[in-house]
């Protein structure tokens, strides 16, 4: 337990720059958009039409979809934290020289490795669980003031894309964390390039031969893909339409699609330690 | 107990064609202080990290009853390393290093780590990587220092440091971890500062461990014989690998038991037995 807080904090020491990004460039954003909003008050005689009047004209929805719009715009940076974390977990020891060191401590390969995986793994995740639930509950209160208040509505948009988003940033991160552990310089490119490769071959094959091999993107965008459905909402709901929708989206996050997603980012996982492992040290 | 803890059987390693280590044998006693000396590219980075399971390798390396494998952690509970190359992590302070050592071995020796960084100037809050090459040096040594290892395997350990520090590593810190349950393998290229507390000696060369000894025993059975440089021939007689020429004089180090009429005889010195021993800088026969 002791090592393993030792290596978390080791992790935390030296990535937590890549980890936070998301977080400052969250707050980047906020800053921007109220410096212009203060511009733009300063310059117009009128009051600026508020934000949030637009929610008025969306309906009963309206909490859902702003929480869950906000919660899948949140995802995106925090998978994107998540490759590069799982890029730099595996290779940045190798790029600074210090594999010997750390490999040099009386703590088993699976721990370092285990632990590794879970911090980019699982770091974004919990800071988008923590970021996006602090949204959720400042725009579900807010939105309700501009619209049908219901905060409850807001909450379960919030979880729904929030486990929904997990789920394809842990396959993400794990397909990064893969592909890091295949290639120990510019993996990243270097994992897009083969699935480039893989598909022109696939598609060549197909045309020539006529095999009808599926497609690998396509399988793997399918991972990646958020299984709510519907999630940008048009038209107008009633109380019962949006149920059935909650309802719907609940059955599509605790599918068979999700299992694979779980199931696949181990795998992933596991290939890319196993990977790690057969490296020579330098 | 056995006697030797340390085995290695049949060692080789292979990098690509080049063969860096060939069918390497050796057996390491506890409580000893042993030198391991070679050219550049012999190959003792490369048996070090081999004997550790940072390297893959064909043979055996067998430490106290166990086999070591590749990236095995079991080692490390009884062995600390210092690599030839400043690996510590840049990106983590000096504190933050110390903690990390702290937390993940458990024979960290919190008394002995007070005492060494108390005599070192180290900033604590400074990154790794903004202190020069002899401090990051002297942070990898009073580390692996603070570890109570029944086994310490130096890789060249001095390398960049002022001749005030190593002086004082060699004749003092070092001193004070050693003790007869320990055993410190230390290669080196600085023969001359090791010598005095060295008990055995390996030299390797191209690979193969061409000589491993007591150091006394050693030097009990070599001496260096100098003879006029007109009289170079009778020296030449015994196939000497290296000839040394100087003021009129030819030298060479022949067995002990070797007399020759009208030779001068002198004790060598570990550098002069090893230059003998696989050949080096003098002139070579």
């Amino acid at each position: 337990m002791k090592q393993c807080k030792a290596l978390l904090k080791k992790e935390w020491q030296t990535h937590w720059k890549s980890l936070m990004a998301p977080l400052l460039f969250v707050i980047l954003i906020y800053v921007t958009v109220l410096v212009s909003y203060l511009i733009v008050l300063i310059k117009r005689s009128d009051p600026a039409p508020h934000p949030m009047l637009v929610l008025q004209g969306i309906g009963l929805q309206a909490p859902y979809w702003v929480t869950m719009s906000v919660t899948i715009a949140l995802a995106f940076l925090h998978a994107m934290s998540g490759i590069v974390l799982a890029e730099s977990m595996l290779n940045s020891d190798h790029k600074q020289r210090c594999q010997i060191f750390h490999f040099s401590q009386p703590a088993s390969f699976l721990k370092i490795v285990g632990v590794k995986y879970l911090f980019s793994n699982f770091g974004p995740i919990l800071l988008f669980g923590v970021v996006s639930l602090v949204h959720a509950l400042v725009l579900s209160l807010w939105s309700g003031l501009y619209s049908i208040p219901s905060f409850a509505l807001g909450m379960t948009g919030w979880l729904q894309s929030f486990i929904s988003a997990s789920l394809s940033i842990l396959f993400l991160s794990s397909l990064a964390w893969f592909f890091s552990g295949l290639f120990k310089r510019k993996s990243i490119l270097l994992g897009f390039l083969c699935l480039l490769g893989i598909e022109i071959v696939r598609q060549t094959i197909n045309y020539m031969v006529g095999w009808q091999i599926p497609s690998l993107m396509e399988g793997l965008s399918m991972m990646v893909d958020l299984n709510v459905s519907s999630f940008l909402l048009t038209g107008k709901y009633t109380s019962s339409s949006l149920a059935s929708l909650v309802r719907a989206n609940w059955r599509d996050i605790f599918s068979t699609t999700s299992a694979l997603k779980i199931g696949l980012s181990a795998v992933l996982g596991i290939l890319g330690a196993v990977l790690y492992k057969r490296r020579e040290l330098q | 107990m056995s006697e030797y803890v340390y085995r290695v059987e049949n060692l080789s390693k292979h990098y690509g064609k080049l063969k860096a280590l060939d069918n390497v044998n050796l057996s390491l006693g506890r409580g000893k202080m042993i030198g391991l000396l070679g050219k550049n590219g012999a190959g003792k980075s490369t048996l070090l990290r081999c004997m550790l399971g940072l390297l893959k390798h064909e043979g055996s390396v067998n430490l106290g009853g166990m086999e070591v494998k590749h990236l095995d952690h079991r080692v490390f509970k009884d062995v600390a390393f210092i690599p030839d190359v400043s690996g510590l992590d840049d990106r983590l302070t000096v504190k933050q290093s110390l903690d990390y050592v702290r937390g993940m071995n458990p024979n960290w020796n919190e008394d002995r780590a007070q005492k060494l960084f108390s005599i070192s100037n180290l900033p604590h809050k400074q990154k790794v990587g903004k202190l020069s090459k002899g401090m990051k040096t002297k942070l990898y040594l009073l580390i692996t220092l603070s570890l109570d290892v029944k086994y310490l395997l130096l890789d060249e350990p001095t390398l960049g440091l002022d001749i005030a520090f190593r002086k004082e590593f060699f004749n003092t810190i070092l001193g004070e971890f050693f003790d007869e349950t320990k055993t410190i393998l230390i290669s080196t290229h600085q023969a001359e500062e090791v010598e005095g507390l060295l008990q055995e000696v390996i030299f390797l060369d191209q690979g193969r461990v061409v000589l491993h000894e007591d150091l006394e025993t050693l030097k009990n059975s070599r001496r260096i014989v100098s003879l006029p440089r007109e009289r170079e021939q009778e020296l030449l007689a015994f196939n000497p690998r290296v000839i040394s020429r100087a003021l009129g004089s030819s030298s060479v180090i022949l067995d002990s038991g070797v007399n020759i009429e009208g030779a001068e005889y002198d004790r060598p010195d570990l550098a002069d037995i090893f230059l003998s021993e696989v050949g080096g800088s003098n002139e070579t026969v």
